[in-house]
């Protein structure tokens, strides 16, 4: 069963828009997430301790970094990339945006995986904002998945 | 005129207003698409603006909360002791937030308001998630009944990363102890007490009573702060204190 309706002119299915903003909130959801993060990082001060919840030990830790660079930071890029790209599909059909977009969603998901695991098992602390992140993320995946497979079976079918 | 150049013309101007109408397709499509990424762009500057901005200034408004316990004699305090700005910090020994505070407040204390103010350390350990909290309680006031609180106090946060949750921080504190030239078996008998102990654990409730819920915490003359975000903040809030009551 195709989730997707054929358009008859050219065979190229037509991914539904209610499909792309689905995407689009979901990735916009992460970018803010990493925007918070990333500004907690340079202009919030020191995050405070709390009496249950502990410290934000997560986003003050070395694993918070990849080259240097803040994954916050990293993030804003990704979740940025994915907007970006279900607007251009938006706008102009081209199957290769989607394409992209799946592509990048596995990255995510992958990325995602091995940061839940670094807060499970190395850091031993959670962090609130990374858990949205990866829950932001590993939605994408499925939703770049889905898609991923419309398209090969759009291929065969032409 | 012919028949036949009339007809031509007509062609020409069918051809010429189907190129037009095209052309308009094509100018109200980049329209469309000007319009689409245009509110893409701002929708996202915009909201990337909003979250940086609500972060920057969500530290700014005053929280009240129910009094503070008068400064009394058994309080660590530094700074101007007649002052009439009294600030109060409730801060634990382990925590990542108190020692980045710590830098800014020697610093506010060292450079600024030394002569002007009057600074109250209190202990608010969070005994729940800070293993060796309440053992850097005892040590900072095992050197304070020898004199030395302050500077157990800068030596146990300038060395946060070092004993925190170290099952060695008994050790460690000792040192500690010698490099600030204690008498070691007094400054081990009072780490080893138990009124140290029970000194952390009713501070904890203590503070846990007053509806504090996070270190650290800082009062200026009985009334909460929300943390500064930075040493200007701080110092501009402090300021603002010193203007109010003189």
């Amino acid at each position: 069963m195709k989730i997707f309706e054929t358009s008859s002119t050219n065979q190229s299915q037509i991914i539904p828009n209610i499909f792309l903003l689905g995407i689009t909130l979901i990735g916009f959801t992460g970018f803010l997430d990493s925007v918070y993060l990333t500004a907690k990082r340079f202009v919030g001060g020191p995050i405070p301790c709390f009496v249950f919840t502990g410290c934000d030990t997560v986003a003050q830790s070395p694993y918070a970094l990849l080259f240097g660079v803040p994954l916050s930071v990293i993030g804003i890029f990704y979740y940025l990339s994915v907007i970006l790209l279900v607007v251009f599909y938006f706008e102009t059909k081209q199957q290769i945006a989607m394409k992209m977009f799946s592509l990048l969603s596995v990255v995510g998901f992958l990325a995602s995986i091995y940061f839940i695991y670094l807060q499970a098992f190395v850091i031993k602390a959670f962090c609130f904002y990374c858990i949205l992140s990866a829950v932001t993320s590993t939605t994408l995946f499925i939703l770049g998945a889905t898609i991923w497979f419309q398209c090969l079976q759009n291929k065969e079918a032409e | 005129m012919t028949e036949e150049n009339i007809a031509d013309i007509s062609v020409k101007t069918k051809k010429e207003e189907k190129r037009e109408a095209d052309r308009a397709k094509a100018q109200k499509r980049m329209i469309k698409q000007a319009i689409l990424w245009g509110i893409t762009v701002l929708i996202i500057i915009g909201a990337a603006a909003g979250v940086v901005w609500a972060v920057k200034n969500g530290g700014t408004a005053s929280v009240t909360t129910g009094s503070i316990p008068e400064v009394t004699a058994s309080d660590w305090v530094r700074g101007n002791e007649n002052s009439t700005v009294v600030i109060v910090e409730y801060s634990d020994f382990q925590c990542p937030a108190c020692a980045a505070y710590y830098e800014v407040v020697k610093k506010l204390m060292d450079e600024d308001f030394g002569d002007k103010v009057k600074f109250v350390y209190r202990h608010f350990p969070l005994i729940e998630t800070h293993l060796t909290a309440t053992l850097a309680v005892s040590a900072s006031e095992a050197a304070g009944s020898q004199g030395k609180f302050w500077q157990m106090h800068d030596k146990l946060f300038e060395n946060q990363t070092t004993w925190a949750n170290n099952p060695k921080a008994r050790e460690i504190f000792i040192d500690y102890a010698k490099e600030l030239g204690l008498n070691i078996e007094e400054f081990t008998k009072n780490l080893d007490s138990k009124e140290g102990k029970e000194k952390a654990i009713n501070a904890y409730k203590a503070s846990i009573k007053m509806g504090l819920n996070s270190t650290p915490s800082f009062f200026i003359n009985g009334k909460k702060i929300q943390n500064p975000q930075s040493y200007e903040d701080f110092r501009n809030i402090i300021n603002q204190s010193i203007t109010d009551n003189s």
